[in-house]
């Protein structure tokens, strides 16, 4: 079974993608704290992280950064969602190691195909 | 400011009965120099231009009819500039001074037209400039985002979703309005806000009118343009161009294994000024091998001087930032060292050091003006030193969330209910 975890603080947005990511059968873990999301990621082990850019207590950067430091997880990925779009932060995601970057609004079945793009590659 | 007004002198001249060799005696000049300006060979300007009028019976002005070389100078970069690419028919900027001597209306026309373009770039640059430093306007669209991105997924599920319970389809219902409710909310607080606070005609600071070129000296100007980082009052000062040989990347290198990376030890190993050490600091070109420095310089009028922003930490353009800061500890004690860890709202952590010098009385009865300045960098792992104080800090209390935080000096005016 895919294991996906979302770490995001907005609980009707954190509700959506559960929704979503449950119907298809995924398993679903969500941490809205950004200081707790390593531990989280580190003990779930998932296919896959969703990321908030924004988030209490440490940023979605400083998470990619310190799971890309850490050899488990180094090679894990990680699909960042923002509202924040302008050229230096997608800059600043990709050197922090992010795989895609998503501007916030964003559109279900883009969400479902990035995701299923980045296991599958990621499997290969 | 030379005038080109050789056609008309000699039209002038002709029309008074005078010939070359009269009207240069008069002006005291060589008939062969007023045969050179008459063929626009040489410039005419000041006294020379005022004697040549006054012989012909005539003001300055008349001469030139506003054709001056600044103008010349401008058409010319405008028909390099807006020059289409690949077109057969190129502007004659050769035939430049042939253009405005024997068209000056039209060329003052298309003078006037490009002033006008190049006042409305300004504009533009200085708009997009107070948009892009408003915390106001970038929170607020932060959060309208947010209640969009849940509003169309929680949509999108109800609309494409296949068979959904009653249950979690009243939830989502209710979470739409929810989030449409927090929409509502903050797009009204955000025209609240520019109501009442944007206005073109507010006085611009320092920072502000720096972008207005116009208001340089010639020498100012190329100094400023060469090191955009450092403000016009820091370059003029002899000390300053005295530590760009000192202060370099190699020796910072060389310094910082002794003083990692605090600004107070290396101005003390220089034995200069933490405020210049700042600057040079914030101006150095980026090296792998040295952090990269934001600076903010204010006053204790609450004027913004200077500012380079790195990284995640805003920075104001006008009136203050989180009382937190540490600029603002400075400000309250000149000449001691205020060093912090400031962990901001997005999470990261940023080191900061900050220091004031108050400027020498100038008048028994009014105390000194004060500047604080502070420089900054951005740490991707936080260092454990126990004598550096942490502390949480926001941009402006206007647009922090930190519901707890004791130096809270105006209310969150984003909040909304849930």
């Amino acid at each position: 079974m895919v294991r996906i975890c979302v770490i995001e603080d907005e609980p009707n947005i954190i509700e959506a993608m559960r929704y979503l990511f449950e119907s298809e059968g995924w398993e679903v873990v969500v941490e809205s704290d950004g200081a707790k999301a390593v531990a989280v990621i580190d003990q779930m082990r998932p296919n896959l992280v969703v990321l908030d850019y924004m988030l209490p207590n440490q940023s979605g950067l400083a998470v990619a950064r310190e799971l890309r430091e850490t050899d488990a997880t180094a090679n894990l990925p990680i699909l960042m969602l923002s509202a924040k779009g302008q050229h230096k932060d997608k800059e600043q995601a990709q050197l922090a190691g992010i795989n895609l970057f998503m501007t916030k609004p964003f559109t279900n079945s883009d969400l479902l195909d990035n995701i299923k793009q980045l296991i599958a590659s990621n499997d290969q | 400011m030379q005038l080109m007004a050789g056609a008309r002198i000699q039209s002038y001249r002709k029309q008074n009965k005078l010939s070359q060799a009269e009207l240069a005696k008069r002006v005291g000049i060589s008939a062969s120099y007023l045969n050179l300006i008459e063929h626009d060979k040489r410039k005419v300007a000041g006294k020379l231009l005022s004697d040549i009028a006054r012989q012909l019976g005539l003001q300055p002005d008349q001469l030139s009819r506003g054709i001056t070389t600044d103008m010349i100078e401008r058409l010319q970069q405008a028909a390099r500039r807006f020059a289409p690419q690949n077109t057969s028919q190129p502007a004659e900027l050769n035939q430049i001074e042939q253009f405005v001597t024997h068209f000056p209306g039209w060329a003052q026309l298309l003078d006037q037209q490009i002033k006008a373009y190049e006042s409305g770039e300004k504009l533009n640059e200085l708009l997009s400039d107070r948009m892009s430093h408003d915390p106001v306007l970038a929170e607020s669209l932060h959060i309208m985002l947010s209640n969009i991105t849940a509003i169309r997924a929680t949509a999108e599920l109800l609309t494409v979703q296949g068979a959904m319970p009653d249950e979690q389809r009243a939830k989502f219902t209710r979470n739409i309005f929810q989030e449409s409710k927090r929409l509502s909310t903050t797009a009204e607080k955000l025209l609240m806000h520019f109501d009442s606070k944007i206005s073109l005609s507010e006085p611009n600071n320092p920072v502000s009118n720096a972008a207005d070129a116009t208001k340089l000296t010639s020498a100012e100007e190329a100094r400023s343009h060469a090191l955009p980082n450092v403000p016009i009052s820091v370059l003029n000062d002899h000390r300053y161009a005295q530590i760009t040989d000192t202060i370099t990347a190699p020796s910072l290198i060389a310094t910082m294994k002794h003083h990692h990376c605090d600004p107070f030890a290396i101005a003390a190993h220089f034995s200069i000024s933490p405020r210049l050490t700042f600057y040079r600091l914030s101006e150095l070109e980026p090296h792998d091998l040295l952090p990269t420095f934001g600076l903010l310089e204010i006053d204790n009028a609450s004027g913004v001087f200077h500012r380079k922003e790195i990284g995640a930490l805003r920075l104001p353009s006008r009136s203050g930032a989180c009382p937190r800061w540490p600029i603002y500890r400075a400000l309250s004690s000149p000449g001691h060292p205020v060093m912090m860890r400031m962990q901001i709202n997005s999470g990261e952590y940023v080191n900061a050091f900050a220091i004031a010098e108050s400027e020498e009385r100038r008048h028994i009865h009014l105390p000194p003006l004060t500047k604080a300045v502070m420089i900054y960098n951005e740490m991707t792992t936080p260092r454990q030193d126990s004598y550096v104080p942490s502390i949480e800090v926001g941009f402006h209390c206007s647009v922090c969330a930190r519901t707890d935080c004791d130096d809270r000096r105006e209310t969150y005016a984003l909040l909304t209910e849930a």
